[in-house]
């Protein structure tokens, strides 16, 4: 794999070469995209989505379902911020009203953010004068197991992760919009909450002398969509909101092929969450003495996560796959190529 | 604190979490034994000590339907044998001895990655590496199933962290780990492409050949019985992993088996992605430890047979991509800037 081109001639042939190649693995993936056997989609997560628009269009608030449980045994409460129920409900409204036709619609706004994941992720890797390892990279991401069981699930992920990869990439020259993009991944799923600590690192290390304010601004700009797409089911039903955003962190684990330390022990809540806490609170040490990368931090804060949280599900992994790759640009590129963070 | 204290309170920290990693092991419900893969290898040991070959089996097989043949090349195989001749005849004696090797292989893993951190000023990260080895799902998993892959993970680490001063042992450490389990298989590129770059222009090829032997050597040797025994039953069994039909305990398939491939070609696309890192590799891409999360992480990632045990491989070069940074002349031989030594 010619990783490097030694002229400017080569590198062009090089640079169209490799988006060849990469639009056939595009074409390719959408071939892919259509095989998949797809499973009862009533039984998906993303069946829910569609519900939750529906509760909202009947006049019904998704969050106050929550209020009835014991906080520990799931029955497909609404759990993310509700950019996407809400997005589900202007949908609905548009026309999509039913799971078919909403499904339909939906299933290719995933594929699009799916191929442009892809795409840049190969950007990135191609601007460092990687292009072979951005072929490389679209290729993992689109045929690997857990993207291609999102794919079959239809589930939203694909839309906050690229957004997280997005703001990630964005941060070294547009600190604002990264930090919008991220509080819009937030917005859509937070599973990427426990990067708000390295994002505030990164930004008061960066604040110099006027750190305090740049930390402030960027407490607001994270906090923004989830909490404005928030304010009326907080109006509505503060405590059914709040309750729904926080079973995540006291439901009953579900480990996928693994047990987690907290299930062995018997440990139970929030104070199972502990051992995990404690090794990301390390992590975050770590980018507070600067270093060492900034896809690398992440990439270990969401290892954690995924080894560790009691709750499991397949969805999980997909977050570590671009993370995973965006590592090429650390370790592969030239020093003064590298994504050194702040 | 000085560097001296801080050693000595973060060494105790790591001995400190082993022992709750003892308790923790402890508290592990047990499954039932007999239904784990463990079990096929004292009945592997077993069938020697009568006298049987335990890789004919596969010959009545169809190479696609598994029905627990031996697939491991024979070290472990031996060493049940050997451990039965010694006494451990009941399944319960063998696997109570056997439990408390692997747990110190798990606590050698452990050891290990604190080590490696340490000797690049990174003790306190090596005390989250342990951490994060010790406690984590998956290396969990493994203690519940008392499955063998403490073992070869250990040599995979110990030869890799030994490879740029100690070329040849490290290589024979590798072949000790292929020896027990093979799943460390896809490194052995990287490892010919290390020495080919390492090597003198005039010696590549000798240093190529003596490295290719090296890694063949335990499971060669050991399989020396078994190949005059029934060369084609031994073969036939170490291939099986590549020609049997899909299985994975995550129930989530592969780009393979989505798309019906099956066999060989089911496998060309990881092939292709493992050929694109190895090239990376021969280039001059990549380090050392990057370079194996990255093979392992395709692995996991592509290969139609998934077990609970795989992850495990994987997690123990999540932080030892540290190293590749540290990346002192001693560590990974590419004279890389020492990034993290303003961390110790």
């Amino acid at each position: 794999m010619a990783f490097k081109t030694r002229s400017a001639g080569l590198r062009k042939i090089s640079l169209v070469s490799s988006f060849v190649v990469l639009l056939l693995m595009v074409v390719f993936g959408c071939y892919v995209n259509l095989t998949v056997p797809k499973p009862v989609m009533e039984e998906q997560d993303i069946y829910y989505s569609y519900v939750e628009g529906s509760r909202l269009v009947e006049g019904e608030n998704p969050y106050a379902r929550v209020l009835e449980s014991d906080m520990r045994r799931n029955k497909k409460y609404a759990t993310y911020f509700p950019v996407f129920y809400e997005l589900s409900y202007l949908s609905q409204l548009w026309g999509l009203d039913s799971f078919e036709k909403w499904m339909a619609f939906w299933s290719l706004i995933f594929m699009v953010f799916e191929f442009e994941l892809a795409a840049l992720l190969y950007l990135v890797l191609a601007q460092q004068k990687l292009e072979w390892a951005g072929v490389f990279a679209a290729a993992f991401w689109l045929f690997n197991r857990w993207t291609l069981v999102m794919v079959a699930t239809q589930n939203m992920d694909f839309i906050p992760i690229f957004l997280l990869v997005a703001s990630l990439l964005l941060f070294p020259r547009r600190q604002g919009l990264s930090l919008f993009l991220f509080s819009l991944s937030l917005g859509f799923k937070q599973i990427a909450i426990f990067l708000v600590p390295l994002y505030l690192i990164w930004v008061f290390r960066a604040g110099g002398s006027d750190w305090l304010k740049q930390v402030a601004k960027a407490v607001a700009l994270i906090a923004s969509v989830p909490l404005v797409s928030a304010l009326p089911f907080l109006v509505w039903n503060a405590r059914g909101f709040v309750k729904s955003v926080l079973f995540s962190a006291t439901r009953v684990g579900s480990s996928l092929g693994g047990i987690s330390l907290d299930a062995v022990m018997g440990w139970d809540g929030l104070p199972a969450r502990i051992v995990m806490l404690a090794l990301m609170l390390l992590v975050y040490l770590l980018a507070s003495k600067g270093g060492p990368r900034r896809y690398l931090l992440c990439f270990f804060v969401m290892a954690v996560f995924v080894a560790f949280n009691t709750v499991l599900f397949i969805q999980y992994f997909v977050w570590l796959v671009p993370l995973l790759l965006l590592l090429l640009c650390e370790f592969l590129g030239k020093p003064e190529n590298r994504a050194d963070g702040v | 604190m000085s560097r001296r204290i801080s050693l000595i309170v973060s060494f105790f920290t790591f001995l400190l979490l082993a022992v709750l990693a003892r308790e923790v092991n402890q508290a592990i419900p047990e499954p039932v034994l007999e239904q784990q893969d463990i079990y096929y290898s004292y009945v592997e040991g077993k069938r020697l000590r009568e006298g049987k070959n335990p890789y004919a089996r596969v010959l009545g097989g169809d190479m696609r339907e598994n029905q627990k043949y031996a697939t491991y090349f024979p070290v472990f195989y031996e060493l049940s044998y050997l451990s039965q001749l010694l006494g451990l005849r009941s399944y319960l004696k063998w696997i109570a001895f056997w439990k408390v090797i692997f747990l110190l292989f798990e606590f050698g893993v452990g050891l290990l990655l604190y080590l490696a951190l340490a000797r690049h000023k990174l003790e306190w990260l090596g005390v989250f590496a342990a951490a994060f080895w010790f406690f984590n799902r998956w290396t969990l998993k493994v203690v519940e199933m008392s499955n063998l892959d403490f073992i070869p993970i250990f040599f995979m680490l110990l030869s890799l962290m030994l490879f740029p001063r100690y070329k040849w042992p490290s290589l024979f450490l590798f072949s000790l780990s292929l020896g027990f389990k093979q799943i460390a298989i896809f490194l052995a590129p990287l490892y010919l492409v290390w020495v080919w770059r390492s090597a003198p222009t005039k010696d590549r090829w000798r240093d190529m050949l003596i490295a290719g032997l090296l890694i063949v050597s335990v499971p060669l040797v050991s399989g020396l019985p078994f190949l005059f025994w029934n060369a084609e039953g031994f073969i036939k069994s170490v291939l099986f992993s590549a020609t049997r039909y899909s299985s994975n305990q995550f129930e989530i398939p592969s780009l393979d088996q989505l798309m019906g491939w099956s066999g060989l070609p089911g496998r060309l696309v990881m092939l292709a992605l493992m050929g694109a890192a190895y090239l990376a590799a021969w280039r001059g891409y990549g380090r050392k430890y990057f370079a194996c999360l990255l093979v392992m992480s395709i692995f996991l990632d592509y290969n139609a047979v998934l077990y609970s045990q795989y992850p495990a491989w994987v997690v123990p070069l999540v932080p030892l991509v540290f190293c590749d940074l540290a990346g002192t002349p001693q560590s990974d031989g590419d004279g890389v800037q020492d990034e993290v030594g303003r961390l110790a």
